[in-house]
């Protein structure tokens, strides 16, 4: 209230200013003419009051430019009509001129004012339009529902004296979905929530004489999403029709961006399911592959029509084993993914030596290596922090892609070398190398670099950066300098004497 | 057993192929073994074997394309072997013209079992009809139209006996859904495989002691039909 008195008096002082400028222009134009009216004739005279009384119609309120064309005709009839300085005159004629002056004035003052309406009108239309743009594009950059939610209430705050809160209804629960209004959830109507929702439209519920609440409902009806809009009784229609504007842009973004989340989690599912058959089709064919050449290789032995020597026996037998051991290996590598995939992987940190755990790989992986000469170059002394099961599952892995992409009787190199704060470790073989463009490629889940004609699951290499990673470490891979793979990680270790005692 | 028979192996895994060449020496069929697609294709033409084992998973090409080129010039049976699962392949692999198919891992007796039924198959396509089949409880006269189950006429409708007719004129041999359809509906109902199954419900119970376990109708689940009609064990 005491704003408004303010403002009323600062109005009432602008109109006051308004007049005195009107008068004073008024006296300064009829000083002119009286200065000059001896080389003008009389018809001049009125055109220039009439100019004078335009002028101020235009820049000033309706009230000044009557004011200025009753204060022009009496100083014409004052300066300009003789008898001088009288308002009495001599010619009736006079009484005409001043009538039409005066009418002409009138008319002026009250076209200037409805132009300078409909220009206030336009203007203020297209500031609307201006904020419902801006609305339009905040809103179409606002990525969350929160953001949504800020930008309406920022843009309806901003519009006019109203309030905007959003709801979410579920069981019978108001939850309120932003915390930037007024309003809290026992000012709502539970009835009038329901009601919108049922009904998929806007309900009114007037809450006293200032103001009124509008509850409608917002984005995909299974959301129960509502919006209640506190606005005032006195707020005006254009402003009311903004607000409902504002409420319908809200609800196409809330609708979109619900849609888009769907799409989103959609999208997670079906790429799950793309890999789950990955998984599938990859368990499927590489185990059958080598269960297919057991079963039929001790069929064929227990055919008592087929006469198996005993040389083919022991070749068979052999196969069987080195199949087996694959298969067992494979079977490993699912299982340990199955894990991985499950949860994250926390290795358990002991103190080990490298040479030790290396030694126990290869004696492990005897049969597997045999045609191949391993060559190691290991630190007997140092101990480096790692999980040794997890440990032997990276060596076997690469130790088997190394056989796997060999010839026999090449060589595998192992060497490990020990940094500032972390251990390497690495695999050499002389095989096929690998083509650049791959290399990025290679730790991921399925991927192989030939597909037919290797055999094998694809996990290998993923298990291997899973496990190394888990450790805080890194695996790479590279073409050796002269021919072949080299698959180097490292994992840190930062030893000294305090550390010691944690590992333990 | 014939000592002549000839089959030609197309299998790139070579520990597959020893074990099948143990085998299949030992059962005294003569046998060339290859590891690629274009060998199998030259093989093929030349050496004129009687049956062929495909394993789908080739490195040079995909073994359906296979299939569909030997197909564009010869009648030979194929069993193809693979070691994917999916249904799918199956009946691809049928319908681009193999006529039988096993899943690995299998056991000899089962891959043996599969042999002779193609052998017989393809010894039967040289004969022009066969006109009648009969067996301890059944009996089919292809020239009569007549089927007789323990003594009785059976009475079938007219669709019921072109599905019997096409089942048994490829005794052994399993028939895809959309061959069936094809055949006997035309190629407009080749997505409607319940057409099929209604039928061959029908005919089980009219045709079949125990229609739950059928001894001449085979299912193969998800990929067609089977007619078998014989003393000779098929493993399932």
């Amino acid at each position: 209230m005491i704003n408004l008195s303010i403002k009323k008096n600062a109005d009432r002082y602008s109109l006051l200013v308004e007049y005195i400028i009107a008068a004073l222009a008024v006296m300064s134009l009829t000083g002119m003419l009286y200065f000059i009216q001896k080389y003008i004739a009389e018809a001049d005279i009125i055109m220039a009051y009439l100019a004078g009384v335009v002028v101020i119609a235009y820049y000033l309120n309706r009230g000044s430019a009557v004011f200025a064309a009753i204060a022009s005709v009496a100083a014409f009839d004052l300066f300009f009509v003789s008898p001088f300085f009288t308002f009495k005159v001599d010619h009736e004629k006079y009484l005409i001129s001043f009538f039409v002056m005066a009418l002409v004035g009138f008319m002026f003052s009250s076209f200037s004012e409805k132009l300078k309406q409909q220009i206030k009108q336009a203007n203020e239309r297209e500031e609307q339009l201006q904020t419902l743009y801006q609305v339009a594009r905040d809103l179409a950059v606002a990525s969350n529902e929160k953001q949504i939610f800020g930008t309406i209430h920022q843009q309806i705050y901003k519009l006019c004296d109203a309030d905007v809160t959003f709801c979410r209804f579920y069981n019978g629960n108001i939850k309120l979905l932003s915390n930037v209004s007024d309003m809290n959830e026992s000012s709502l109507s539970v009835i009038c929530i329901e009601k919108c929702l049922i009904q998929k439209q806007e309900i009114k519920q007037a809450v006293n004489d200032v103001f009124e609440l509008l509850y409608s409902p917002m984005g995909q009806a299974d959301q129960a999403i509502v919006s209640v809009l506190k606005v005032g009784l006195n707020v005006n229609k254009e402003h009311r029709e903004l607000l409902y504007t504002y409420l319908s842009l809200a609800d196409l973004t809330i609708s979109r961006s619900q849609l888009a989340d769907q799409s989103a989690s959609m999208k997670i599912e079906k790429e799950s399911e793309q890999l789950r058959n990955a998984i599938l089709s990859a368990v499927s064919h590489d185990l059958r592959t080598p269960l297919a050449t057991i079963m039929g290789m001790v069929s064929t032995m227990l055919d008592k029509q087929v006469n198996v020597s005993s040389e083919t026996a022991t070749e068979f037998l052999e196969t069987i084993y080195t199949v087996t051991e694959q298969l067992s290996q494979k079977v490993t590598n699912l299982l340990q993914m199955s894990r991985n995939m499950r949860g994250k992987l926390q290795p358990k940190l002991e103190l080990q030596n490298p040479e030790e755990l290396v030694g126990s790989v290869l004696a492990k992986m005897a049969h597997r290596l045999k045609e191949r000469i391993i060559r190691t170059q290991l630190d007997d002394t140092l101990l480096i922090p790692c999980d040794p099961f997890l440990l032997e599952v990276v060596l076997s892995n690469l130790l088997d892609n190394a056989v796997k992409y060999s010839q026999k009787n090449s060589c595998i190199t192992i060497e490990g070398n020990q940094y500032e704060n972390y251990y390497e470790l690495s695999i050499c073989d002389q095989g096929i190398g690998l083509q650049n463009k791959y290399s990025h490629l290679l730790f991921d889940h399925f991927y192989r670099v030939n597909h037919q004609d290797k055999g094998g699951t694809g996990l290998g290499l993923a298990i291997v950066k899973v496990i190394v990673e888990a450790h805080g470490g890194k695996v790479s891979a590279s073409n050796d300098s002269e021919k072949g793979t080299n698959f180097t990680f490292h994992i840190p270790c930062k030893l000294t004497d305090q550390d010691l005692p944690n590992y333990e | 057993m014939s000592s002549t028979f000839k089959i030609l192996i197309v299998e790139d895994e070579p520990q597959m192929q020893r074990f099948l060449q143990v085998l299949l020496k030992g059962h005294n069929y003569s046998l060339q073994i290859v590891g690629t697609a274009k060998e199998a294709l030259n093989k093929a033409a030349q050496w004129q074997p009687q049956i062929i084992l495909l394993d789908l998973g080739l490195p040079d090409l995909d073994g359906l394309t296979l299939i569909s080129q030997i197909r564009e010039w010869s009648s030979v049976p194929i069993i193809v072997i693979s070691a994917r699962e999916q249904e799918n392949d199956k009946v691809k692999a049928l319908d681009n013209g193999a006529d039988d198919y096993l899943t690995k891992p299998f056991g000899s007796s089962e891959l043996l079992a599969r042999i002779r039924v193609a052998q017989r198959h393809g010894v039967n396509q040289n004969k022009s009809y066969q006109l009648k089949l009969e067996s301890d409880d059944l009996v089919i006269d292809f020239a009569q139209r007549l089927v007789w189950r323990s003594g009785e006429l059976v009475h079938l409708t007219p669709i019921e006996y072109r599905l019997l007719h096409l089942l048994a004129s490829n005794q052994g041999k399993v028939l895809t859904y959309r061959y069936i359809l094809k055949e006997i509906w035309g190629a407009n109902y080749i997505e409607q495989n319940h057409y099929v199954r209604v039928h061959m419900a029908q005919m089980r119970h009219k045709l079949e002691d125990n229609p739950a376990q059928p001894k001449y109708l085979l299912t193969e689940n998800g990929v067609g039909y089977r007619f078998y009609f014989d003393t000779d064990n098929l493993p399932r």
